[in-house]
């Protein structure tokens, strides 16, 4: 009888711990599968018809002004978001419908400049040897192809293609507005300011080339490294501080005050982001991240590191130094 | 008397595992609702989400110990609030806690590259620093799910699995030595001093069981 009892109890802790494990295992797929579901973002690749940026600024300007772009290389994974202007996507060149005119009706946009502007879209890829059926086509065409000679034809930053899309819209709405006529150096994008997906983002982000160029100009840039001092050791932005989340404090910030853009980074920006945070929340006007984000990011671009597992201080000034005076490097510098 | 000191020192070391780490978090992240307002890097909100999980996953997991530790030397008293049940429910939450910032960090970043961050759950040793100490956590967190493995097959009557659930042993010093290497907030000073009060209150209570332990086997061999 007792031994029947202990079994008896035996079975039902079995039964107990069993479902504790089961729902344990349930829980972690649960929580794995909800935080895998990615927030509103636009993918597509890499590439140089107006049709795709337009359609990249329709999207992250009208369709879902919360929403990111990510763009990926070619051949690339494309997951972790709605794709656009690819083989497989919804939003994509249909015999004369362009991606944009695709867009704007999947999303209903009835934006009397966005209407005008598939007319221009249309006109560039589609309409080559019929009479433009818009004006402004032509002029907006050169603009494009400008900023492409400007920045060479692979490495217009996607942010660059969105503020020219943002200069097309103001200047047609001008044009619709007040009877202004439109020219090319109207719609010249200097693109050269601080950059952030959405304008409700905590803190900008900036593109590797744009704080290339800032460089150039004589702009005053400083990397914060916020990584612990062992990984820093290893591989850092030359000239890049070290100060770790914890260690920031006023005098850190004192002497972040005069620069022109303070730039916080660790390995994907994880740190690095809130960083930049706490920098702004202190005063620091132009804290922002790198986009591609972190060390990773830069190092993807051929830019050169300090330390132990990479080049020597002088050796990668000197490789910075010329990185900055091209725009950019050669992917296999680093 | 002995009772109520015994329930106020579990209620301070429940407060404190807790109560410390969220007051970390929290005042290294903010007001955590910013984080799901407007704009943010993809994966970011996992991220802080994940960090919270890994400080209570450690505090949760010093919590087990010191009652495993602490209820054969206390006597009735602990025991009374620390049985067999409360054992596996804080174990169950631990490794809930655990899981948690594991699977939170892994979508964190697969959901910033655009991809699936199997490279995580692969050991690295010779990948720098980083990868050195995210690889020790891997690995305290796979002896982990054996330990616990271990500690299910035992209660279910499968003696030989006993030894497995003394994977904790390994588990902690690893959890500690990864907590202090590249966890941003553990060294934080509360974070910090809470983690270095943690194994000497544990050494501690190792200490007397272990004494109390010979102190019983020569009075019953005395008698």
């Amino acid at each position: 009888m007792a031994m029947r009892k202990i079994c008896a109890k035996d079975v039902k802790g079995s039964l107990r711990l069993s479902s504790i494990f089961r729902t344990l295992s349930v829980l972690a797929i649960l929580t794995f599968i909800g935080c895998s579901k990615p927030q509103s973002v636009f993918v597509t690749e890499y590439g140089l018809g107006p049709d795709k940026w337009a359609t990249a600024w329709l999207l992250t300007r009208h369709a879902d002004p919360k929403a990111s772009l990510k763009v990926v290389n070619q051949g690339s994974s494309l997951s972790g978001g709605v794709e656009f202007d690819t083989p497989t996507a919804s939003i994509r060149r249909i015999g004369d419908q362009t991606a944009f005119e695709m867009a704007k009706s999947q999303y209903t946009i009835d934006d009397p400049i966005v209407l005008k502007l598939v007319g221009i879209i249309h006109d560039i890829e589609v309409n080559f040897w019929g009479a433009d059926k818009t004006q402004e086509a032509e002029i907006v065409e050169s603009a494009f192809r400008a900023l492409q000679e400007k920045y060479g034809r692979d490495s217009v930053p996607a942010n660059c293609y969105l503020d020219f899309f943002d200069s097309v819209y103001a200047a047609l709405s001008q044009v619709e507005n007040i009877g202004s006529s439109l020219t090319q150096a109207g719609l010249m994008t200097s693109c050269n300011r601080e950059v952030s997906t959405s304008n409700d983002a905590l803190v900008s982000e900036i593109s590797i080339s744009t704080i290339l160029a800032e460089m150039q100009k004589g702009k005053t840039v400083a990397f914060v490294d916020v990584r612990e001092e062992e990984e820093f050791l290893e591989g850092h932005i030359p000239n890049a501080l070290n100060i770790t989340l914890r260690d920031l404090d006023s005098s850190h910030v004192k002497g972040l005050l005069e620069a022109d853009y303070v730039v916080s980074y660790c390995v994907k920006d994880f740190r690095g982001f809130e960083m930049a945070k706490a920098l702004k929340v202190a005063g620091v006007e132009h804290s922002v991240i790198l986009n591609p984000y972190g060390i990773k990011g830069w190092i993807a671009q051929g830019l050169p590191t300090v330390g132990t597992r990479a080049l020597k201080k002088e050796e990668a000034l000197k490789q910075l130094e010329r990185c900055v005076s091209k725009g950019q490097c050669p992917k296999s510098s680093s | 008397m002995k009772k109520l000191i015994v329930f106020s020192a579990l209620l301070v070391a429940v407060v404190a595992a807790v109560g410390i780490p969220l007051v970390t978090w929290w005042s290294s992240v903010g007001n955590p609702v910013d984080y799901f307002g407007g704009y943010m890097p993809p994966g970011q909100q996992a991220y802080i989400l994940s960090k919270l999980a890994g400080l209570l996953a450690i505090s949760l997991f010093w919590l087990q110990c010191l009652f495993a530790l602490g209820k054969r030397f206390s006597g009735a008293a602990f025991a009374q609030f620390c049985g067999h049940r409360s054992h596996v429910a804080l174990g169950s939450l631990t490794l809930i806690m655990v899981l948690l910032h594991v699977s939170l960090f892994f979508a964190a970043v697969s959901i910033r590259t655009g991809s699936p961050a199997w490279g995580l759950l692969v050991p690295k040793f010779s990948h720098g620093y980083y990868n050195q100490q995210v690889t020790l956590g891997l690995i305290a967190f796979l002896l982990l799910c054996v330990g616990a493995f271990a500690g299910w097959k035992t209660a279910i009557g499968s003696e030989k699995w006993r030894i497995g659930h003394y994977l904790w042993l390994l588990v902690l010093p690893l959890a500690f030595i990864h907590a202090l290497s590249i966890g941003t907030e553990s060294r934080l000073p509360i974070m910090f001093y809470f983690l270095l009060v943690m194994p000497i209150i544990l050494f501690f209570i190792g200490f007397f069981r272990v004494g109390n332990h010979f102190l019983r086997r020569s009075y019953v061999s005395t008698r």
